[in-house]
């Protein structure tokens, strides 16, 4: 079960690392060869997200009302801004006009609203723990480039 | 039109996910969702920290006690300042 074998990492530029996980959850890590470790931590941000989504609504993902909650959101990637747009899609449907048009989605409240914010934000900001995380290991990799990953140093 | 289908229609037609809201009789149960949260937020951790992943089952479900008494520890305390201070 230990993914962490030195000699699967792949060298992988830090910033690629970094991008690679916010545009999708474990994918940094999936990069450098920690395959098990960027499934799990993936699945884990994308399903939090997913059920914040469930339990609060569309409505949990407001960049307009919510902006220091979004900010936090946004960290999870695409998904994040994807939702966003899509909820700002249906503020532009749902606007009263002659005849009115039913609301495309309703408003969540109270606990339900509070807890799938929660989720959807720390989705993003644990996501942020990763991408560092992605990007610190794809820099130690780099730097030890030089000598056997876990090894001695070659001599040359 | 089998009891099934009368059923799944029923059902997808009082909540539709993702544009409503989780529909519980009572929100205040909704704080059980505080528990798959915590868990979520062990297992992310320790899924970075451990050099091997072995015993990442065990050591999330560890923090996530922590975590939830500590959580409950914290309740108690506000409980106790906003009642009798």
């Amino acid at each position: 079960m230990n993914d962490t074998a030195p000699e699967t990492k792949t060298r992988v530029p830090w910033p690629l690392a970094a991008l690679a996980t916010w545009l999708l959850p474990g994918l940094g890590h999936w990069l450098i060869g920690e395959r098990q470790r960027g499934a799990i931590v993936g699945i884990t941000l994308v399903g939090m997200f997913l059920v914040g989504l469930i339990v609060g609504g569309i409505d949990v993902v407001d960049q307009r009302r919510d902006p220091l909650w979004f900010a936090g959101q946004v960290m999870i990637g695409p998904l994040g801004v994807g939702t966003a747009f899509y909820h700002r899609h249906l503020d532009r449907v749902g606007l009263p006009s002659p005849p009115p048009p039913a609301p495309a989605y309703e408003v969540s409240v109270g606990r339900i609203n509070e807890l799938g914010t929660l989720y959807c934000t720390l989705a993003g900001v644990l996501n942020l723990m990763v991408i560092l995380d992605a990007a610190g290991r794809a820099d130690q990799v780099g730097r030890s480039r030089k000598q056997p990953l876990g090894g001695r140093p070659q001599r040359t | 039109m089998s009891s099934i289908t009368l059923a799944l229609f029923t059902l997808t037609s009082a909540w539709t996910p993702f544009l409503q809201p989780l529909g519980l009789k009572r929100p205040d149960n909704a704080l059980v969702l505080i528990l798959p949260l915590v868990f979520a937020i062990a297992l992310t951790y320790k899924t970075l920290k451990l050099e091997s992943l072995d015993r990442l089952l065990v050591e999330t479900c560890r923090l996530s006690v922590y975590i939830m008494a500590l959580i409950a520890l914290a309740a108690g305390v506000l409980y106790v300042v906003v009642e009798w201070v």
